[in-house]
């Protein structure tokens, strides 16, 4: 798979595209910027310039600087939520799958109701609950969306359990655990990493809509959304600073969206 | 299966409330800016009811909820939840159903266009736009179409709830979205349904060409997509959210942000508790439809 | 006799940086009132030359040649005029009857827009054509047949329908591409004595797609042997049946009489020379 993925240019292209991002976003304090965070109202809202390449917000903090740092809450906590999501999910999903009977049904009836419930609604609930806050929003959406990873996983993992060489790992009395990790696993694993890509876009607009809101990040934090939610309010005088975020946002869901695209076509037997 | 899904809902909002670490007869004294002292907190408790055990405050909720009595909001206690909730769900509404009629018209229009001018130069700058579209938080594109059409041409206003003028910006934000989604299922709907045995027929009969694509090709290709437009009518409610706190627009998401802000938990409950009941209804109202739409069901239904 | 249609030279390829070869060099005529089958294997080209008469092929197939209908070319004719022609001048029945039809409308309604495609017809006149036409195909309770949707008739009813449907407007030429493939025995047999009836009744040409023998030697006058997309042979049916020129139509025929042959020991213990009516017989 990894093969026909190299093959296909505009993955290649979105593969290095993020990984400049997250380097950027880990690097930020080394690499030479403006502090994110320092306050110069004798410079707000300033056009580009060569001090200030994005130019400044409202309260005179260099933009650039705030976009690359805003790097980390933006698609860290995004990932950070991912990886919970899928371990929680996967766990449940894997143990329902492989156990069946009474332990599965109980738990996919509970997988269906948190599925009924309309996501923004849910958000809205936890986060009301919680209050406002990062580590809430990231609770919020690994929340909703673990049961969606749970049922995709037990029913790739009963798929994959009645393939042949499962079976015969079975009958030949090989411990659960060798099973689920040898071959359950690697099989799920590439389906995974397809809703992963595709969901990773999800996760981000979610967080920074939050965040726009005023209950995700806190000020005075950098994060895309909420440099978004300060640019609104100066949108006559400087809309620059309304732009930068909003595209950074779009260019790095894009990529991933692109990039879950091509990876489900890399799988699709199909498609060969 | 309707009434147990209503009881989870309401059970779930009653608990997810009462999960809130902080005292709520505290927040709600401090809330109307009362000194919190240890009298005053008694009495709010005694008056929030909150002395009573956790199932008889549930089965309390639960009956005057029916009534639509959801109590007074904490942050002024002479409105009640249900009053600011009956307030401010109509404009919601109105909300999304512009969104929808958007949604509907231009999804069909682009996505049978692009079905039928299929890998022309307009069916793909049509599905790079739809890919860039969902790659776009909605309260951007709210924030920029605001900037233009608002600021820059001064043609509309800015914000605010009230006649169509206002509605226009919100609605074409809220659509966006969706409208991308539809029209990439309603392109790929048609593509497919195109190569079945049916079109072939049609034109072996001589039938015209606008007979075959409208009368058969996009009735079937209709079909899945009523379901998935049905299913997203309650999210696209839930969803307002955003928008209408971009644009101002005085309805129940705005409501339920400045609730959460406020720590008003009385209407983040019903907030809760009324979207879920809009959610079961319009699902069993798309079940109905699908039925209705497809023959072969009916048999059964 | 006159030709109904005539065939030149026809070439089909599919479009792309290499074209495909499909069919190649592929020559008949079907004359008046009788019946040409095409006889050939799976991929032989047979399906790919009926619906390329009528234009029917998408636009990743390239055709080229000379199909004379009606003293036109109809390679050369405009959508329109292919449009027109078709369902009323030429007919098609298909393979899948279960599929060909609409799901979600009802046979009514099939019949109803195949007759207005081709003219002014009122509701009433068009649904008595209809009813008639379905008495005709005996299909019982002709109004009842008429509400009901594809899903809920069998395949034999719905083929019939579609032979019915092929008639309705009067055309010159049926062309019934494996109509009787996708039915079981008992069915074929049903459809094949219906299009026997009918090909008496109506006196319109027909070409007959086929892979079965049987069938063919019940309906069919000559008969045109394919392989791997072009004609191998040609000629009367009888002829060909009995003393095939070409290799592959001998190997089509030894084939399946060897199957033919056991039955007919097993059934009869007799020898001689194969008649049209053991083949009808044998074919389930």
């Amino acid at each position: 798979m990894l093969r026909r993925l190299l093959k296909d240019k505009s993955a290649v292209v979105c593969v290095a595209f993020i990984v400049v991002v997250m380097a950027a976003g880990l690097l930020a304090d080394t690499v030479p910027l403006n502090n994110p965070n320092k306050v110069n109202v004798l410079a707000k809202l300033q056009a580009p310039s060569f001090a200030y390449p994005l130019g400044t917000d409202h309260l005179g903090r260099c933009t650039l600087s705030r976009l690359v740092h805003g790097i980390r809450p933006t698609i860290f906590l995004s990932l950070l939520t991912m990886c919970c999501t899928i371990a929680l999910g996967s766990a449940i999903g894997l143990l329902s799958g492989y156990f069946r009977g009474r332990v599965d049904e109980v738990v996919m009836r509970v997988c269906d109701v948190m599925l009924s419930f309309p996501s923004q609604v849910m958000i809205l609930a936890v986060v009301g609950v919680l209050g406002p806050g990062m580590m809430n929003v990231v609770a919020a959406n690994i929340l909703i969306k673990w049961a969606w990873y749970g049922r995709m996983i037990r029913s790739s993992v009963i798929r994959y359990g009645e393939k042949g060489y499962v079976l015969f790992s079975k009958v030949s009395g090989t411990g659960a655990p060798y099973i689920v990790f040898r071959h359950l696993l690697p099989g799920v694993a590439s389906e995974l990493l397809v809703l992963a890509s595709l969901d990773m876009g999800w996760v981000i607009l979610n967080i920074s809509t939050l965040s726009f809101l005023g209950l995700g990040v806190q000020a005075p934090t950098a994060e895309w959304g909420a440099m978004l939610n300060e640019a609104k309010d100066v949108m006559v005088r400087a809309p620059l600073q309304m732009l930068v975020p909003g595209v950074a946002i779009m260019t790095v869901v894009a990529a991933f969206n692109m990039l879950g695209d091509s990876l489900r076509d890399a799988l699709d037997p199909k498609t060969v | 299966m309707l009434f147990p899904m209503l009881l989870g809902i309401s059970f779930i909002a009653f608990v997810l409330v009462n999960l809130i670490p902080a005292d709520p007869a505290e927040v709600a004294l401090r809330i109307n800016d009362i000194q919190p002292t240890e009298e005053a907190i008694a009495l709010m408790r005694e008056e929030l009811g909150l002395d009573r055990p956790f199932f008889t405050r549930y089965l309390q909720w639960l009956s005057k909820s029916t009534r639509f009595d959801f109590g007074a909001t904490f942050t002024n206690a002479n409105r009640t939840v249900a009053g600011e909730i009956a307030r401010s769900l109509p404009a919601t509404l109105e909300l999304s159903a512009a969104a929808l009629v958007i949604v509907i018209g231009s999804s069909l229009l682009l996505g049978v266009s692009c079905a039928l001018y299929r890998d022309t130069l307009f069916d793909r700058s049509v599905r790079l736009f739809v890919f860039l579209g969902t790659a776009m938080p909605n309260y951007w594109v709210g924030l920029l179409l605001m900037w233009f059409f608002a600021l820059k041409l001064d043609l509309l206003p800015t914000s605010g709830g009230g006649g169509w003028k206002n509605l226009i910006l919100p609605a074409v934000t809220l659509s966006l979205t969706y409208i991308s989604t539809y029209i990439r299922l309603i392109r790929n709907n048609m593509i497919e349904n195109m190569s079945e045995e049916y079109v072939l027929y049609a034109n072996a009969r001589g039938l015209k060409q606008r007979t075959v694509v409208f009368g058969h090709v996009l009735r079937n290709s209709l079909h899945s997509c009523v379901t998935a437009l049905g299913m997203s009518v309650p999210q696209l409610i839930a969803g307002a959210f955003v928008v209408e706190n971009v644009f101002a627009w005085p309805g129940i998401g705005r409501l339920c942000i400045s609730a959460i802000f406020n720590r008003d938990y009385p209407v983040i409950q019903a907030y809760i508790l009324v979207m879920g009941v809009l959610f079961i209804f319009c699902n069993l109202a798309v079940d109905i439809l699908h039925c209705f739409m497809d023959p072969r069901l009916r048999r059964s239904s | 006799m006159e030709n109904v249609l005539s065939v030149r030279d026809l070439h089909i390829s599919v479009r792309g940086e290499k074209p495909l070869s499909l069919v190649k060099n592929v020559s008949f005529d079907v004359e008046a009132g009788r019946c040409l089958g095409i006889l050939g294997e799976s991929g032989s080209g047979k399906s790919l030359t009926c619906g390329s008469l009528v234009g029917l092929l998408g636009s990743e197939y390239a055709v080229s040649g000379e199909v004379r209908f009606n003293g036109r070319n109809l390679l050369t004719a405009n959508r329109e005029e292919l449009r027109r022609l078709r369902g009323a001048e030429i007919s098609m029945i298909l393979q899948n009857p279960m599929t060909s039809f609409d799901p979600l409308r009802t046979i009514e309604s099939h019949i109803l827009e195949t007759l207005r495609a081709h003219g002014r017809v009122s509701r009433k006149e068009a649904l008595a054509a209809g009813r008639e036409m379905l008495a005709r195909m005996r299909i019982e309770d002709p109004d009842g047949a008429m509400r009901r949707y594809p899903h809920q008739m069998s395949g034999g009813m719905l083929q019939r329908t579609m032979i019915g449907l092929a008639l309705l407007l009067g055309p010159k030429l049926i062309v019934a591409d494996e109509p009787t493939t996708a039915l079981d025995s008992i069915t074929r047999f049903e459809v094949v004595e219906e299009i026997r009836r009918m090909r008496e009744e109506y006196e319109c040409a027909m070409i007959f797609v086929s892979h079965d023998l049987g069938v063919l030697a019940s309906v069919a006058d000559s008969v045109l042997v394919m392989h791997e997309g072009e004609v191998v042979e040609k000629g009367e049916l009888r002829r060909v049946f009995a003393s095939p020129r070409s290799e592959q139509a001998r190997y089509l025929l030894g084939t399946r009489f060897s199957l033919i042959d056991r039955f007919r020991r097993m059934v009869r213990n007799e020898g001689g020379a194969p008649s049209r009516m053991d083949y009808a017989a044998a074919s389930f």
